[in-house]
């Protein structure tokens, strides 16, 4: 059997412009994507864990269901489905940030809420003591450690909707994956131009991964200090997370 | 397993001889990271005749048990080797030659069903009963049925008070009890050595002493044995001789009795000053 | 606002009729990833144990492996074997290999991170105990370390496969006739894209409980006293 295939590696290069530009939309959807559900997520796991029992349970439906989907069936059920009832034209870029939000903020409940409840009951009770308020004593005391904690966690979740963010070319977005669809239908030049776009991946998810387990390492270092019982607890390492994602 | 069983020439060569010799044991942890090097054991020989009791004392640190995992090769020894019934072996794995490789193996695996080791940690398999704790080794080592071991495993268990709790799981044994499945396990495999490393340390106080007993009867009985242990009265009542170790090197050797009521040497006096005060 | 609501008139009889061809679509997800997670926790422990060698020769490729499959997006690593190497090998997949392929790389990265975690929490001594009984290499993990680990690994493996079965939802892109792809012939036909999708989301949902039920019963059967 002869080796036939002439690789074109030219044609990458070629398409750099175009796949940088892609990049770029790439990383505004996950930064965009991860900005809203850093805060969507700390109010479900507030709810999750406020002394109003409705509240809980729905936040706990939420986190248990809503982890339970893929992100391509969230796409999917946005783009088409909830458009069509509403009436709503979604662009696949907002259908994409919905999706990867809807997603995300059930996952970051659920590192937000580990995180909470790491935190003493000493610490609440000692800002309690001092005459703060509730508010004022989650604001300014629990919240800022528990935020300390999951923040490792919550960069990891960054590499998670990098990589399901790809998922969106499916609807038409030009991310990175996208236009790397537009340019393999073109140009015809699909192991070439997907090896490209993969590695660009894989350079982008090894960049995020390090930042994680740098922050890691600073944070631990910074909060090893303080009192006796003021050990900030570390949630346990997802740095190695145990599934593909949400794909 | 013919290849398994001493061959009739060296057992001649062991006649009223040494079971075991090991002569320049050098061995050092983290090799080659200059800064964590740590020179555990600096040229040690030790040796017992057959029936013998040999006790290791020193202070911790000292390479007792790292000369245990040397005889045994759990942790084979960088320089110097190790003969056993008439059998020679040393650290030096013949890693790419495949022949040689077999070969050393294949006496490896003579050391290691011939030697017992009983551990500080006990080291029970969690997952599995007392009975197949015992059992392990007769079958997938020895080579014995499932039956044959079963009633070995069982008669093992009896001899050393176990046999009501051959179907107790680990975790629902107290350290007394985990230590007397240990030392079924390995007499299971009917070794001609008994290594214990500081078999004792990990028990409660009150179970040190049926422990104790366990390896008494065992010596009587006229296992050959190496004993790494604090406990000097047993090394005065049960050993044969005592080999005092220091920062890696045999400080003091000799009979058991002499040496612990009269050693010679200044840092064996320390030594013992300390502990049995 | 509202009038767009009422816009959309529910017209749940086309999901509901092909109930069976929504249930044979699943049954595709599930057995593909069945299969392929099979395949990913063989080879994932395969590269465990080579991660954890002491040759680090064996050690370094396991660990780039491992490095290099986990941050490639699925979908990306779906397009570059099925359309990708497929043009440069001159052999065509089809989709459903592909997919298998695909998921069972992926999944192999991240059983293997499990597997290595697994086989490092278990203490040496264990590895000790059963060398000095004249085990080899083989049978010390095949009757002590295995067993032992399959108990530590059970539930993060379990997150794994649910990861495959939502990353599996993937494959009817290249045409599977997976559960999504008769969703998307149903809103094709009669634009019905709520009712379908809606369906495709229940069955995944369901799946998903009954799979982390069916874990709990494992792990609680799998107990030691």
């Amino acid at each position: 059997m002869t080796f036939a295939y002439v690789f074109q590696w030219e044609i990458v290069s070629e398409s750099a412009g175009a796949l940088a530009h892609g990049l770029r939309l790439t990383l505004e959807l996950s930064a965009l994507a991860f900005a809203l559900s850093l805060v969507l997520g700390l109010a479900v796991a507030v709810a999750r864990l406020a002394p109003f029992r409705p509240l809980n349970v729905l936040a706990y439906v939420y986190t248990q269901v809503f982890r339970a989907l893929s992100l391509y069936i969230y796409v999917l059920f946005i783009y088409f489905g909830i458009a069509a009832i509403f009436g709503i034209n979604f662009g696949p870029f907002a259908a994409g940030v919905v999706a990867l939000t809807l997603l995300n903020t059930a996952y970051m409940a659920e590192i937000y809420r580990a995180a909470l409840l790491s935190i003493e009951p000493g610490q609440r009770e000692a800002a309690l003591a001092l005459g703060l308020p509730h508010s004022r004593s989650f604001a300014s005391v629990i919240f800022p450690q528990a935020f300390r904690t999951a923040l490792p966690s919550l960069v990891n979740q960054l590499v998670d909707i990098v990589k399901d963010s790809s998922v969106v070319a499916v609807i038409g977005l030009l991310d990175l994956m996208g236009t790397t669809i537009d340019l393999v239908n073109n140009r015809h030049a699909p192991f070439e131009l997907y090896t490209a776009t993969a590695v660009t991946y894989v350079a982008l998810i090894l960049v995020l991964s390090a930042l994680a387990a740098l922050l890691e390492r600073r944070l631990a270092r910074h909060v090893s200090g303080g009192s006796a019982g003021g050990r900030v607890a570390r949630l346990p390492r997802r740095r190695f997370a145990d599934h593909p994602g949400g794909a | 397993m013919p290849e398994l069983s001493a061959e009739p020439e060296a057992l001649a060569g062991i006649a009223g001889g040494w079971i075991v010799v090991a002569e320049g044991i050098h061995k050092t942890f983290n090799r080659g990271h200059a800064d964590r090097e740590v020179r555990v054991l600096r040229g040690v020989d030790v040796s017992v005749a057959k029936g013998d009791v040999l006790v290791v004392i020193g202070p911790s640190g000292s390479g007792k048990s790292t000369l245990l995992r040397c005889i045994n090769f759990l942790g084979p020894p960088d320089e110097g080797s190790v003969t056993f019934l008439g059998r020679t072996l040393t650290g030096a794995v013949p890693r790419f030659r495949p022949a040689e490789r077999m070969r050393y193996e294949r006496e490896l695996r003579f050391f290691r069903t011939h030697i017992g080791i009983v551990f500080q940690h006990f080291n029970l398999f969690p997952h599995m009963t007392a009975a197949d704790n015992v059992a392990l080794g007769p079958t997938r080592a020895l080579g014995l049925s499932r039956s044959q071991a079963r009633e070995r495993s069982v008669a093992e268990l009896e001899r050393v008070g176990m046999g009501e709790k051959a179907n107790a799981y680990p975790s629902q044994l107290s350290g007394g009890q985990k230590q007397r499945v240990a030392i079924a396990r390995a007499l299971a495999m009917r070794p001609q050595l008994m290594l214990f490393d500081e078999a004792t340390s990990a028990l409660d106080p009150e179970l040190i002493g049926g422990i104790l007993e366990e390896m008494k009867r065992l010596a009587e009985s006229g296992m050959t044995m190496i004993v790494v242990t604090h406990e000097m009265g047993f090394a005065r009542e049960v050993g044969d001789r005592v080999v005092f170790m220091d920062e890696g090197r045999v400080v003091e050797e000799g009979p058991a009795r002499s040496l612990i009521d009269n050693p010679q040497n200044e840092r064996t006096q320390a030594f013992l000053s300390a502990i049995l005060s | 606002m509202t009038a767009a609501v009422l816009a959309y008139v529910f017209n749940w009889g086309p999901v509901l009729d092909r109930w069976d061809e929504f249930l044979l679509g699943a049954w595709v997800d599930v057995w593909v990833t069945g299969l392929s997670f099979a395949l990913a926790c063989c080879l994932g422990l395969g590269i465990a144990v080579l991660r954890l060698s002491g040759t680090a020769l064996l050690r370094w490729p396991a660990f780039a492996y491992v490095q290099l499959i986990r941050g490639v997006p699925l979908l990306v690593f779906l397009y570059w074997v099925y359309f990708g190497i497929a043009i440069v090998v001159g052999l065509s997949f089809s989709p459903i290999e592909a997919a298998i392929i695909v998921l069972s790389l992926t999944g192999s990265a991240y059983t293997a991170e499990i597997f290595r975690g697994g086989l490092q929490a278990i203490d040496r001594g264990q590895v000790e105990a059963s060398r000095s009984l004249g085990l080899g290499r083989i049978a010390t993990y095949r009757h002590v370390l295995l067993p032992q680990t399959i108990r530590i690994v059970i539930p993060p493996l379990g997150n794994t496969f649910v990861g495959l079965l939502k990353g599996a939802t993937l494959m009817s892109i290249i045409a599977v006739q997976d559960m999504v792809l008769v969703a998307t012939n149903v809103n094709i036909n009669y634009f019905t894209p709520f009712e379908a999708f809606t369906a495709i989301a229940v069955i995944l949902v369901a799946l998903v409980a009954v799979f982390s039920a069916s874990v709990s019963v494992l792990e609680r059967t799998l107990r030691l006293p």
